[in-house]
């Protein structure tokens, strides 16, 4: 629609009168085409006096659309990216200064949309607004801030600091993925049939094999706003890596445990930048898994409703991966200052359509129906603290989540929870130089030198020497268990059971020997090699398995009477005693034979 | 001296006891040395070797004078992590059992003498060693019959209070035995530095400290050389007892060679000659030699025929049990063991601490062979496929005629030539068990064959023509795994072997290990057949070996040509 196609079909008579007033025009005729017209010669000969008559914010609001080539106004990232706040005036405001309305059109699809051939002059009339500039800070502050507005039964905003735990995370994140797939690769790591989330015992084995402490989310001594239930330190990467690498395609779930996939078995072998950005791309498009399952406070996720509207986890990551790309390099973020910037990108971290059907507390009470983006917030939270951190995309600085419900404090229902998502003290992150050319700032990626990797010493007695006990990590003695004998505190043997054993599961002579020579300090022995190698080869002598039947017969001249009968004795295959071996697939050939010669099977 | 764990050191400290030693570490040396002390050496593959803390060991080393803070002050300043408390606490002990009960000669016998009141109430009411006391002439002491010295040891040993023997040695019969500045053969003679202090750690300058105890060295080391230093030393009659009648006069051999002493004063006592003389050698065969098992061991009585002043012990690890019952009267004689290992198959170390004596001296072969004491050895072993037709006789034989048949593979002869061949300027001894192969093969290669029916005086001829280099290959069967003395061989052959047998593997090995000119070089070829029962029981034999320190080589056949 055009700009005076507008003017005549959707303002009124007297809002024309009120746009004219506010021009300053002296004689504003009476009829209503005359006063769209004379509009409509101001707008082509005078486009600054309308545009000088707009407020500075509906200046940026029309700057911002036209240089984006945007035909809708999107208020809430027009106030992410400018952090100003823009609502389109009342039907009382319409009438004193009602100009903006004059370049949009009819509300269509919920929306006001700029009305034809506008663009042009105002995009040379308008500057370019600036850029979104995300804030970031050098250092990492000690302790991090959250305000507390008043809530709905008053008192005054309320400030609390806590003191802020910063964790690197790329170099731990390298060394503990390898630890975690060779737990898989040991066919360690069991998951839910049904969740495909890890079990107990998985946890806490994966936990043991963590290079660095898992985050402290333990509330300190001192008393704060919330319950006790979840007050216990939870595991955070213990549990999130065996999701991790099956959402990025490294590991699979079969009959309750992870195996792993080709891509993850060279991950294994050899850390490959390339390798890994590709698992991140496939993180982000999984479908599998949706981390808001793991807000447990926040209800309703698993009904019909939540899960009818739900917005897919790959539309909700690519959001966050959008906003990483735009990251200050080498700076901490304030956390809102970076979903500010997801909003800004014109990102959304949004988790269903409709919030109603979500809720704390009580589904009756406390609906989540208006905390939209709030609960989107949360999402990037969990995402960022336990998903990304735990990748070692970033690092993070937080501090323990207990009664902080950042976005959700007046909601019903927090005060039942300790904290909405553990990750609610999730106060600043910095991207990685991994998370950098993860999300394309850089090219090229060199993972950080883990330093002299040889633990053990392989002997030629079949022995595995654990000589720098404290570098061997709990991983590294799965792996090596899989396939040799513990004898000692530092001493394992490699042994014909334990390698067949290994081999039952899967595991092959190659595997078994690039395990001990990247562990290895010294080259690998002849006699182990070829021990690994000749027990391979003759577990493989068995080459393939056929089931068959057992025939008895009265006796063995009957026996030998059947196999000597052409037929039968074709799809039998031996004959010992008065007993016949018929292979299963024969069977049915094997019968019509013994009818012919007047013999019922007995079968 | 620094009592921190660094991790730049080279020990492993374990729980159970067993330390590790990096070779490759700076301090290896410097550990090596100390461990030798107070640790038996287990295995000493490439890279790590391996020793254990015995209560044995620990009192072995407070025999020759360590106490228990010094034997934790050496682990602790060796060790790349903290040693387990209860280690350190078990060492201390061990330690502080040695010498709390002391054996001391009174004017009529003996006296088990202690300062500990308890540890003496204990044993008063310890039924075996109430019968042994005579009386108790005090609330610190026991008198006992000289007769019992050897069992109250024992005895002491088996409840983990170790006596410290103090009470002496009869002189014996004297002797004069002068070792030769060159042997009567022509060549110049000199004990080698490690013989002199094995000879003088065994003697202790002839206080009763010294006198009794075991030196333990590898197979080529010359141990017989330092047992006669030894009767140089003691300057007494000796009776010295060997394995088998080619070793007996293998010593009369050496002895007539090297000391001053003539064929008359040397006597061989065997199956076949009695002789007793100042210097007797005989078997420990002779010895425990009875016509029925309800009969007494007559040849015991060699034992006090003559007032003997030190008794000899050669290959200790293999004393037989009747000797051990004699040696434990004759607790009065000096007595030295000679062995490549302390390790029994009857588990029966304690024993040979309490009867024959402690742990006098201990290097381990591959320093020797470093320092070109003995010869650097590689080890291969080459794997032999076998034609069809005998594969499939050996899939359906029955469980104990596989290995015969494996061991037996004709394909084996040819492997031999191409290593005959290989090594056609050097001495080479073929060594197999089955005489039936060993015979087809001397009759392919027109090589002699050496068996149990071999007569004595033709092995003599034969082992002479073999040093003299007249003769170079010769076939051995089991004969050939126990001290004979082969000088010249630089190459052994393996067709079959015992099972699994380790020692059999260590003792064909030690036969090619005495220094040779020029590079110093032997080689031990196993022939094994591929894929059979025979390789799972070579690859037993050959892990002994890794453990001891050589490289061992495994190819395939078709790899030699």
């Amino acid at each position: 629609m055009q700009f005076l196609d507008n003017l005549n079909n959707h303002i009124n008579s007297e809002n024309l009168f009120a746009m004219l007033s506010a021009l300053a025009e002296r004689s504003i005729p009476t009829r209503k085409a005359a006063r769209a017209d004379l509009l409509h010669r101001i707008w082509l000969e005078e486009p600054g006096r309308i545009l000088d008559a707009l407020s500075d914010t509906e200046r940026l609001l029309l700057a911002d659309m036209v240089h984006h080539n945007r035909s809708y106004p999107d208020l809430r990232r027009f106030r992410a990216l400018y952090d100003l706040a823009y609502q389109w005036p009342s039907l009382y405001d319409r009438r004193k200064n009602p100009l903006i309305f004059c370049f949009f059109g009819a509300e269509d699809r919920g929306s006001l949309e700029l009305v034809e051939g506008v663009q042009e002059i105002l995009k040379k009339a308008l500057p370019p607004p600036s850029s979104l500039r995300i804030k970031g800070y050098t250092d990492l502050p000690a302790t991090g801030q959250w305000r507390f507005k008043p809530g709905w039964s008053g008192g005054t905003e309320r400030i609390e600091n806590r003191e802020l735990t910063s964790q690197e995370t790329e170099h731990t994140a390298l060394i503990e993925l390898k630890r975690v797939l060779q737990l898989v690769a040991a066919g360690k790591i069991k998951v839910s049939d049904a969740t495909r989330y890890p079990t107990a015992a998985t946890v806490k084995q994966v936990g043991a094999v963590l290079a660095a402490p898992d985050m402290d989310l333990a509330r300190p001594n001192t008393s704060c706003r919330g319950a006790s239930t979840q007050d216990g330190p939870e595991p955070v990467r213990a549990f999130a890596w065996p999701v991790l690498i099956q959402q990025c395609g490294w590991a699979r779930a079969k009959k309750g445990a992870l195996e792993l996939t080709a891509e993850g078995k060279r991950m294994l072998t050899a850390f490959d930048p390339d390798a890994f950005r590709k698992g991140i791309a496939t993180w982000v498009e999984n479908t599998t898994f949706d981390e808001m399952r793991r807000v447990s406070a926040v209800k309703g996720q698993t009904g019909r409703r939540a899960l009818r509207t739900r917005v897919a986890p790959p539309v909700r990551r690519n959001s966050i991966m959008d906003v990483l790309e735009i990251l200050p390099a080498n700076q901490w973020v304030e956390i809102e200052e970076a979903y500010r910037g997801v909003l800004a990108t014109g990102g959304d971290c949004q988790v269903v359509h409709d919030a109603y059907c979500l809720y704390m507390g009580d589904p009756q009470y406390g609906t989540l129906g208006s905390y939209t983006t709030a609960l989107g917030c949360v999402y990037f939270r969990q995402v960022l603290g336990e998903s990304l951190a735990t990748l070692g995309l970033m690092d993070i600085g937080y501090a323990y989540p207990h009664g902080l419900h950042p976005e959700l404090r007046d909601s019903w229902g927090t005060d039942g929870e300790a904290y909405t998502c553990r990750y609610d003290g999730l106060k600043f992150i910095r991207l990685t130089p991994l998370g950098r050319f993860c999300v394309g700032m850089k090219n090229t990626y060199t993972p950080p030198s883990f330093g002299n990797q040889s633990v053990l010493t392989v002997l030629p007695n079949l022995e595995v020497v654990i000589t720098d006990p404290a570098t061997f990590s709990a991983a590294d003695a799965v792996q090596v268990s899989s396939f040799a004998g513990k004898v000692s505190d530092a001493v394992w043997r490699l042994d014909r059971r334990h390698v067949l054993d290994a081999l039952e599961k899967g595991d092959t002579a190659e595997h078994i020997l690039d395990v001990l020579t990247a562990l290895a300090r010294n080259e690998m022995p002849d006699t182990v090699r070829r021990f690994i190698e000749e027990t391979a080869t003759r577990a493989a002598a068995a080459v393939k398995r056929e089931e068959a039947t057992l025939i008895h017969f009265v006796d063995e001249h009957t026996a030998a009477l059947v196999m000597s009968d052409s037929s039968a004795g074709k799809a039998a295959l031996c004959r010992h005693g008065n007993t016949v071996v018929v292979p299963v697939k024969r069977i049915r050939a094997f019968s019509t034979a013994l009818k012919k010669m007047g013999i019922l099977p007995a079968l | 001296m620094n009592t921190v764990a660094d991790p730049a050191n080279p020990l492993i400290i374990q729980s159970d006891r067993a330390i590790l030693l990096e070779v490759d570490n700076p301090r290896y040396a410097e550990a090596r040395d100390a461990l030798v002390g107070f640790a038996e050496m287990e295995k000493s593959p490439e890279h790590i070797h391996t020793y254990r803390i015995t209560p044995l060991s620990i009192w072995n080393a407070c025999a020759a004078g360590h106490d228990g803070s010094a034997i934790i002050t050496a682990l602790c300043a060796l060790a790349k992590y903290p040693p387990p408390a209860h280690v350190l606490t078990e060492i201390a002990d061990y330690a502080s059992r040695y010498g709390r009960l002391r054996i001391e000669r009174a004017d009529d016998g003996l006296i088990l003498r202690s300062a500990d009141a308890a540890l003496m109430e204990e044993l008063a009411r310890h039924a075996k060693l109430a019968a042994i006391f005579r009386e108790r002439t005090g609330p610190l002491q026991f008198r006992i019959d000289p007769v019992d010295r050897g069992r109250l040891k024992q005895l002491l040993i088996k409840i983990g209070y170790p006596a410290d023997d103090q009470a002496g040695y009869t002189p014996g019969e004297a002797l004069t035995v002068r070792l030769r500045d060159s042997t009567v053969s022509g060549p110049a003679f000199a004990l080698r530095s490690y013989q002199h202090d094995a000879s003088a750690a065994f003697h202790q300058e002839g206080t009763a400290r010294g006198g009794s105890g075991v030196i333990v060295l590898p197979c080529g080391a010359g141990k017989t050389i330092i047992g006669m230093r030894c009767m140089e030393q003691v300057g007494a009659s000796t009776l010295i007892l060997a394995t088998n009648v080619t070793a007996v006069r293998q010593w009369m051999a050496e002895i007539l060679d090297k000391t001053s002493l003539h064929a008359d004063q040397i006597g061989e006592y065997t199956g076949k000659r009695k002789d007793i003389r100042p210097v007797t050698v005989t078997t420990y065969q002779v010895l425990t030699y009875r016509a029925r098992t309800t009969d007494p061991f007559k040849h015991l009585e060699l034992f006090d025929l003559r007032d003997w002043g030190l008794i000899i012990y050669d290959e200790v690890h293999l004393l037989p049990a009747p000797v051990f019952q004699v040696t434990a009267i004759l607790q009065a004689r000096r007595r030295l063991g000679l062995t490549a290992t302390l390790v029994r198959e009857d588990r029966r170390e304690d024993d040979v601490f309490a009867l024959i004596g402690p742990k006098r001296y201990d290097l381990p072969w591959k320093i020797l062979e470093a320092q070109g004491w003995i010869a650097k050895a590689r080890c291969e072993e080459i794997r032999v496929g076998m034609g069809a037709e005998l594969r499939m006789q050996y899939a359906t034989a029955p469980k104990r005629e596989k290995f015969r048949i494996a061991s037996e593979n004709p394909a084996k002869f040819d492997v031999v030539r191409e290593l005959l061949r290989r090594h056609e300027d050097d001495s080479v001894l073929i060594l197999g068990m089955y005489v039936d192969q060993l015979k087809k093969l001397g009759e392919e290669f027109e090589v002699p064959i050496l068996t149990g029916a071999t007569s004595q005086a033709r092995r003599d001829q034969l082992y002479a023509e073999f040093r003299s280099g007249r003769r170079r290959m010769l076939a051995c069967s089991k004969i050939a795994n126990f001290s004979i003395d082969l000088p010249d061989a630089a190459v052994a052959i393996q067709i079959s072997g015992t099972f699994g047998s380790r020692q059999e593997e260590a003792q064909r090995l030690g036969r090619i290990l005495r220094p040779k000119p020029g590079k110093n070089q032997a080689h031990f070829y196993s022939l094994v057949s591929h894929e059979t029962v025979e390789q799972d029981f070579a690859m037993n034999r050959q892990l002994f070996l890794c453990e001891q320190g050589y490289e061992y080589h495994i190819q395939h056949r078709e790899a030699l040509r």
